[in-house]
């Protein structure tokens, strides 16, 4: 019996421990970023993504006569064959598609500057 | 790929020919290339008791802890593999290094570790009072998981006879290593009074609250309650005149169901590293915010409602299981697909909207007779379930038809596929793309505005969940023989096999014949299939009816012969029971309306292993 009444303490001792207010162990609080300047600085360093670099799969100038792209991940093709319409402008990379990628980085600065 | 005139080895030889790339198959199925080894560790204790509290009858408590920590090692080393290449002009053949893999073997080690604490607690109460049973449990759970991993690499192995972490490269840039880590908790309370009278009047509450760290503190808990009842009607004595009936029972229910299944901390606003820049040369590491937060995101509610019969009648001659059910799933966690517009450049996190309601029945039929030496059980059941979008946050649409509201959940939007362009006569007199060819499939100008876009896609109502699944069985038992076979199908069910694999020939593979019999040429311009092209997508590859096909079937889905030993004939011989029998599984089929494309009826898509056939011969001994 005595055992018994240890183990009910132990067991309402352990449920105590449980929290359910949990914090991601792979990503970084609000708070914990806007006050470190080291990590202000690696969130600036994200921002310089808005100027894109020209050196990934899918090349602009596979969109002119100037290359040709067999494997074509930015679907760059559509435009060459003069077959771009509305409909099909969000298949192509968003380097042409450029707005909501554009939009996504000019909230992420306004973010920065508000902060 | 591969095509079928490529040889594995050269002719006389067993030396490997380089194929596509300078590869070759038998270094990717036999272990040349390396191997992974898999270690796993689980280690399980559970602590539990069961205490009849003396003080008052019919009470008890029964606890119960378990803590399983795990743990999993996983080895992948990677060896370079050869083939043969032979001078064409001395014929003399020469080992080399085979396709585009690395020259040195690398190896990669990763440690996985977690743990899951879980308790439960229950208080129960059963009692009988007279004619009346009272069942009443209370109870508590809750667990706690905690996982992390590490990993390390190195490349550059200058030998492969110790495949061990530091025998590998000490150049920095040979090496990398990564790790995370992640937690997870639940917590919930439950209840259940149970009540009988003679057995014969059922009813049961059920109520459940529960936690879940995937929401913020105030939206956290959801209490989810379910109530039912039963009734015996073949109990109560103004039915005993009809002895026909052995048992008469209708019952219906009805509850509330939660789902939390969406990405943890949708919450809060969080932060990741990622969308590393180069400045000055250097790649510097960049942080963005994972996602708009949703503070407001709580749990989804499924409310069901359920009515159903079940009939015993002439000793099992016929038996009846019928169930109808209703549900309406609210607060669907999804993202909002409408109303916010793009220049806002938000990446929206789950939100609880939407509503879809789901109905349908289920009915099962029995026949038994076992009065005569051949006694056979036979079984029947169909099942129909039908869902309806009631409210999704969906973008207003141009076209009334294209709308998913009313719908059933999954309908999606396909070009109505009506012929193949005969000639350019044809094309010029009907809305066609851009650059229609003849032998290009025709789609419908839905909206009659002489234009083929995308406001021309109509819904189709079926997706490749069955609306209607059906099943039957059958038991036969003759002496100390007896057959069984399982009949399974579903109806109202579309699969599409669409996209450049099915429909195009790729510039390596080759077309199915499906798709390459009654395709348009110029020679045969009454075609029910378009034209053959090298391209991987052009205007036949738009997603149309043409590539939707009835996934409906009915398949021969097991069947059993088996004998047992006469027993004084095995008694003889010192064992209990002796049983033979021979089965088979998938072996044929009664229908199929993709018999022609060559795919299985249960293939989602061209990707997916179909089920085997399997023919089994079985002794079974009991000593």
């Amino acid at each position: 019996m005595k055992l018994i009444k240890y183990l009910f303490i132990i067991v309402v001792a352990f449920s105590s421990c449980n929290k359910l207010d949990l914090t991601p162990l792979d990503k970084i609080s609000d708070t914990d970023t806007w006050n470190d300047p080291a990590l202000i600085q690696l969130y600036v360093n994200a921002c310089y993504n808005s100027l894109m670099h020209g050196f990934q799969q899918d090349l602009l100038s596979a969109a002119s006569d100037d290359a040709f792209n067999i494997h074509d991940p930015g679907n760059f093709a559509l435009i060459q064959k003069g077959e771009l319409t509305a409909d099909n402008v969000t298949d192509v990379s968003n380097k042409i598609d450029y707005f909501d990628y554009a939009y996504g980085y000019i909230r992420t600065i306004n973010i920065f500057l508000a902060r | 790929m591969y095509q079928p005139n490529w040889q594995p080895y050269w002719p006389g030889t067993n030396f490997p020919q380089p194929n596509r790339g300078n590869e070759s198959i038998l270094n990717w199925v036999n272990d040349n290339n390396g191997y992974q080894k898999v270690s796993t560790n689980t280690f399980q204790t559970t602590l539990f008791f069961n205490w009849k509290l003396p003080w008052i009858k019919g009470l008890s408590f029964d606890g119960s802890g378990s803590y399983d920590p795990h743990s999993v090692f996983t080895k992948t080393f990677q060896t370079p593999t050869y083939v043969y290449y032979k001078d064409p002009a001395t014929g003399v053949y020469t080992k080399g290094r085979s396709g585009t893999g690395a020259d040195l073997a690398s190896l990669s080690d990763q440690n996985d570790l977690g743990s899951l604490f879980y308790l439960v607690g229950k208080l129960s109460y059963n009692r009988k009072f007279g004619k009346h049973n009272i069942k009443v449990l209370l109870g508590y759970e809750q667990q706690t998981i905690n996982s992390n991993w590490d990993y390390a690499y190195r490349s550059d192995f200058v030998s492969t006879v110790l495949p061990e972490i530091s025998a590998g490269s000490s150049d920095k840039s040979k090496q990398s290593n990564d790790g995370s880590a992640s937690q997870g908790a639940r917590k919930n309370y439950f209840g259940r009074i149970n009540y009988d009278f003679e057995g014969k009047y059922l009813a049961e509450f059920t109520m459940r609250r529960d936690g879940s760290p995937k929401f913020a503190a105030t939206r956290r808990w959801g209490n989810f309650p379910s109530a039912s009842a039963g009734w015996r009607i073949s109990e109560e004595k103004f039915m005993k005149k009809f002895n026909f009936i052995n048992d008469l029972k209708i019952r219906g229910s009805y509850g509330i169901m939660g789902n939390d299944k969406v990405a943890d901390f949708q919450y809060v606003t969080t932060y990741g590293f990622g969308s590393n820049y180069v400045i000055g040369g250097k790649d510097v590491t960049g942080l963005v915010q994972t996602g708009v937060p949703n503070p407001d995101i709580t749990w989804e509610r499924a409310k069901t409602g359920n009515l159903g019969l079940d009939a015993k009648l002439w000793d099992g001659a016929l038996g009846i299981t019928f169930d109808y059910f209703k549900t309406r799933r609210s607060d669907i966690l999804t993202t909002r697909k409408a109303v916010i517009p793009g220049y806002t450049g938000l990446t929206l996190p789950d939100e609880n909207v939407g509503i879809v309601d789901n109905s349908g029945f289920e009915l099962i039929l029995t026949h038994d007779n076992n009065r005569r030496k051949l006694k056979y059980h036979f079984s029947g059941n169909v099942a129909f379930a039908r869902s309806k979008v009631i409210f999704s946050d969906e973008q207003p649409a141009a076209e009334p038809y294209q709308l998913a509201t009313g719908r059933p959940i999954g309908s999606d939007l396909f070009y109505k596929a009506i012929g193949i362009f005969k000639d350019k006569a044809q094309i010029d007199a009907s809305p066609h793309y851009l650059n229609a060819r003849p032998g290009d499939i025709i789609y419908e100008d839905v909206n009659k505005d002489g234009n083929i876009d995308a406001l021309d896609q109509i819904r189709i109502n079926q997706t490749n969940v069955p609306e209607i699944t059906f099943g039957f069985t059958a038991n036969f038992t003759y002496n100390n023989f007896d057959l069984s076979f399982l009949l399974q199908g579903q109806a109202n069910a579309k699969q599409y096999f669409g996209g450049y694999f099915p429909v195009m020939s790729y510039s390596l593979g080759n077309f199915l014949q499906w798709r390459a019999t009654d395709r348009w040429t110029p020679d045969h311009t009454a075609a029910t299939m378009p034209r053959a092209s090298y391209e991987l997508f052009n205007n036949n590859t738009s997603k149309s009816t043409q590539w939707l096909l009835d996934a409906g079937f009915l398949r021969f889905k097991n069947v059993e012969l088996g004998y047992n030993l006469p027993q004084n004939t095995v008694k003889r011989i010192g064992i209990q029971n002796l049983r033979v029998s021979v089965s088979g599984s998938n072996l044929f089929i009664i229908y199929d309306h993709m018999k022609d494309l060559g795919f299985d009826p249960e293939t989602s898509d061209y990707w997916y292993y179909p089920p085997q056939r399997v023919i089994n011969f079985g002794v079974d001994l009991t000593f």
